[in-house]
């Protein structure tokens, strides 16, 4: 019961839908209805001339889900944002064991990126950059500090995550015609695109 | 205040939310003032009950009560416990309809929090979750509406109480524990595109839920759900909010009283719900044929907030539906609309392997449409003359007419149904309403005849696409001719499934092409290519 209740009091308002809100759409709404289940979102962006589709999955922090659906939203993500709070150490400290779930559920190939939400707040920093630095060399992750509420990072966040999972699909990691792997190849057009397409997990992942 | 504009005539959530609809055993009694009172009554107990000041305890027992202490008695550990189970709801409450200046109120806060608190206390097994919170909040909402003011906590912890009895089961995540079963699942969830309840066979409560009711859609509009099917959306996406929050966030926040009262009057098991879910799909269904939208935009759709501004029409068509579904007898347009779809099978058999696993479903649709007939809700509820069911009032059945008929805004429309709901509720048939709906076969005729008509240009369409195709691979010299009748046929289409108005004159320059005349009906060619990109 401790340990539940502990784990519940984790992991929330880092800002994950304020920062998707800010990806797609390029606004900050600083108190953000609570996420029920899961928010979608998309964008279209540019990598090396080729368009890509993101399909972005915003989802509840993990304790709210039910192991059912974690093993769901996770299935065929091509990549996680993995968001903690600056400002709040329990969110940094609990990304371990979020990390651990996520590796275990996900594609073993899945392009991880560790997200210190809330960087405008540096008064009320609490996890210092090198921390979550180290965190992230540690464990083979790509790691940057974003603010949703000022736009910084938001875009290089994702859009670096995109290129990484780009950059896998060209060396032959990820194979785009198998869809198990969240990728999905656009209609050939004049214009041919690379859907990505992370089915029912996150591109971007809730922290807890 | 900033809250969306209600009028005084909306049905009050004290009336129309009347706790004997919520209550199982005892659903034909109207609420009685010892009801209330022992609801007060238990509410204090629970508020005591679950206020611990370790500092006043009475036992002294330091060895046991002390804040160190991890002993499961200590009442410091409770203590402990308690304060972060409020700080997690309070979290939640501080969100609450940022919107609505009401719930800035740091009152209106500390009642959600009360209640909510002391709703987790007392149902170990089905604690405090996201989502809770919403429901209470338009309870309390409603209520202040209303103007009640005193006992506001303890009839919004009553109503709350009754409501969560029904929805418990939505708010269970059981099978959450990750760390038992990771391993046992581990290979399989490296499978990623399986879908979520093949992995185990005890899905959750919610998923099996949303999955019965999307199969539900089957039989009222198959072509939606053959839709979202190709598109491979899992109805628990969507599903999963608009079940735990009662549509809450689906519909116009001032529209909640109206469906819930439908919901909780219709019948005990939150019946309607389902109802409302297939019809709330159709109504989305529409704005996807709208603009042939893809993955994503579908998704967004079906996930926006307040995506319906018109909560009446979506309540219309899901008492419809409960209709149909009340009176099998009358089913006959909507067996023409199963014979078409045979037809189709038939035809569809001869189409490429890529359809197999649709055909398979429409297979097994005719036994299955007879099962959901004989499953189809309590006997009582067909008999005009039952005094056990709690709906629409045996009186008011006879007034039924103005529901029928289009009424022009949400709130006379909340007028009607307040009037009816707020009369005598314990001697009701909703059935006998619906029997009484003068329109209701003519409507039924038309929405199976759109059906069809949405069938036919569907599969009009990808006859059109095969026959394209050949008709590119030849080489004939009349291909232009064929091109351009091919055109003809694609407009009719469009035309069919809604995407094109009929435009005559446009058709009869198409048939009267003639091959010499090329270059004059060039623009017609460009036009039919340019759809077909678009597509």
């Amino acid at each position: 019961m401790l340990e539940k209740a502990t784990d519940r009091s984790y992991g929330m308002c880092v800002g994950k839908s304020c920062l998707l809100l800010q990806f797609t759409d390029k606004r900050f709404q600083p108190v953000h209805d609570l996420t029920i289940g899961v928010e979608f979102g998309a964008r279209m962006i540019t990598i090396d001339g080729k368009q890509i589709k993101l399909q972005i999955w915003d989802t509840v922090n993990i304790i709210e889900m039910s192991f059912n659906l974690c093993i769901s939203y996770y299935r065929g993500a091509a990549g996680a944002l993995l968001v903690y709070d600056i400002t709040q150490r329990h969110t940094f400290n609990h990304l371990t064991s979020w990390l651990e779930d996520a590796r275990q559920h996900s594609n073993s190939n899945m392009v991880i990126m560790l997200i210190g939400n809330k960087c405008d707040l540096f008064a009320r920093r609490e996890v210092q950059k090198e921390e979550g630095e180290a965190f992230a060399r540690e464990h083979g992750l790509i790691f940057m500090e974003t603010s949703a509420k000022t736009a910084a990072n938001v875009e290089e966040a994702f859009i670096n995550t995109a290129r990484e999972i780009y950059g896998k699909i060209q060396e032959g990691v990820f194979d785009p015609t198998n869809e198990v792997n969240g990728i999905k190849i656009g209609p050939q057009h004049a214009n041919p695109r690379t859907g990505e397409r992370p089915s029912s997990s996150a591109e971007k992942g809730g922290c807890c | 205040m900033t809250s969306p504009s209600i009028t005084n005539d909306r049905p009050s959530v004290n009336q129309t939310l009347p706790l004997s609809t919520l209550n199982e055993e005892n659903n034909n009694q109207p609420v009685s003032t010892d009801e209330v009172e022992t609801n007060d009554l238990l509410y204090e107990k629970l508020v005591r009950e679950f206020k611990i000041d370790p500092y006043v305890a009475d036992t002294q027992d330091l060895t046991i009560n002390n804040p160190l202490s991890q002993d499961d008695k200590s009442i410091w550990k409770q203590y402990f416990l308690d304060k972060e189970l409020k700080a997690t709801i309070n979290q939640d409450v501080r969100r609450t309809c940022p919107e609505i200046s009401f719930f800035h109120n740091p009152r209106v806060s500390d009642t959600l929090l009360q209640i909510l608190f002391a709703h987790s206390r007392s149902h170990h097994n089905t604690p405090y979750r996201q989502g809770m919170h919403e429901i209470l909040a338009a309870i309390v909402y409603n209520l202040h509406l209303e103007g009640t003011k005193v006992n506001e906590c303890k009839n919004a912890n009553a109503i709350f109480e009754k409501i969560m009895d029904h929805l418990k089961q939505w708010y269970d995540i059981k099978d959450n524990n990750v760390t038992k079963k990771r391993n046992s699942v581990q290979n399989e969830a490296k499978q990623p595109f399986q879908k979520a309840q093949d992995l185990s066979p005890q899905s959750n409560e919610i998923v099996l839920r949303v999955n019965q009711i999307f199969e539900q859609l089957k039989n009222y509009d198959r072509f939606l759900h053959c839709k979202l099917q190709e598109l491979d959306i899992d109805p628990h996406i969507y599903g999963i909010r608009w079940l735990r929050l009662l549509f809450g966030r689906e519909i116009p926040f001032e529209c909640i009283p109206i469906v819930w009262t439908v919901i909780f009057c219709f019948d005990e098991h939150f019946k309607f719900v389902d109802y409302f879910f297939v019809a709330l799909l159709m109504e989305l269904g529409n704005l996807f044929l709208v603009s042939k939208r893809d993955y994503s935009s579908c998704l967004q759709l079906l996930m926006q907030h307040n995506v319906i501004s018109n909560a009446e029409h979506v309540l219309r068509r899901a008492l419809a539906i409960a209709g149909r579904q009340l009176k099998p007898a009358s089913e006959e347009p909507q067996s023409n609309t199963k014979r078409a779809e045979t037809s189709r099978m038939n035809i569809e058999q001869d189409q490429a392997s890529s359809r197999k696993e649709y055909i398979k479903q429409q297979q097994q649709t005719v036994p299955k449409q007879k099962t959901t007939n004989q499953v189809v809700e309590p006997k009582r509820l067909l008999t005009p003359t039952s005094t056990t069911t709690t709906g629409f009032s045996q009186e008011n059945a006879h007034n039924s007419r103005p529901l029928a008929r289009n009424s022009s805004s949400n709130t006379s429309f909340a007028q009607q149904l307040s009037t009816k709901i707020n009369t005598n509720l314990s001697n009701s048939s909703l059935s006998s309403e619906l029997d009484t709906w003068p329109e209701r076969s003519v409507r039924q005729q038309l929405e199976d005849s759109r059906t069809i008509q949405k069938y036919c240009a569907y599969f009009m369409d990808k006859f059109l696409d095969q026959l394209q195709t050949r008709i590119c691979e030849l080489t004939s010299p009349n291909e232009d001719e064929l091109l351009i009748s091919l055109s003809g046929l694609k407009q009719i289409c469009n035309v069919l499934s809604g995407k094109l108005t009929f435009d005559s004159e446009a058709l009869q320059t198409l048939v009267n092409y003639k091959p010499k005349t090329v270059k004059q009906s060039a623009p017609s060619l460009n036009n039919y290519s340019s759809e077909q990109n678009s597509n």
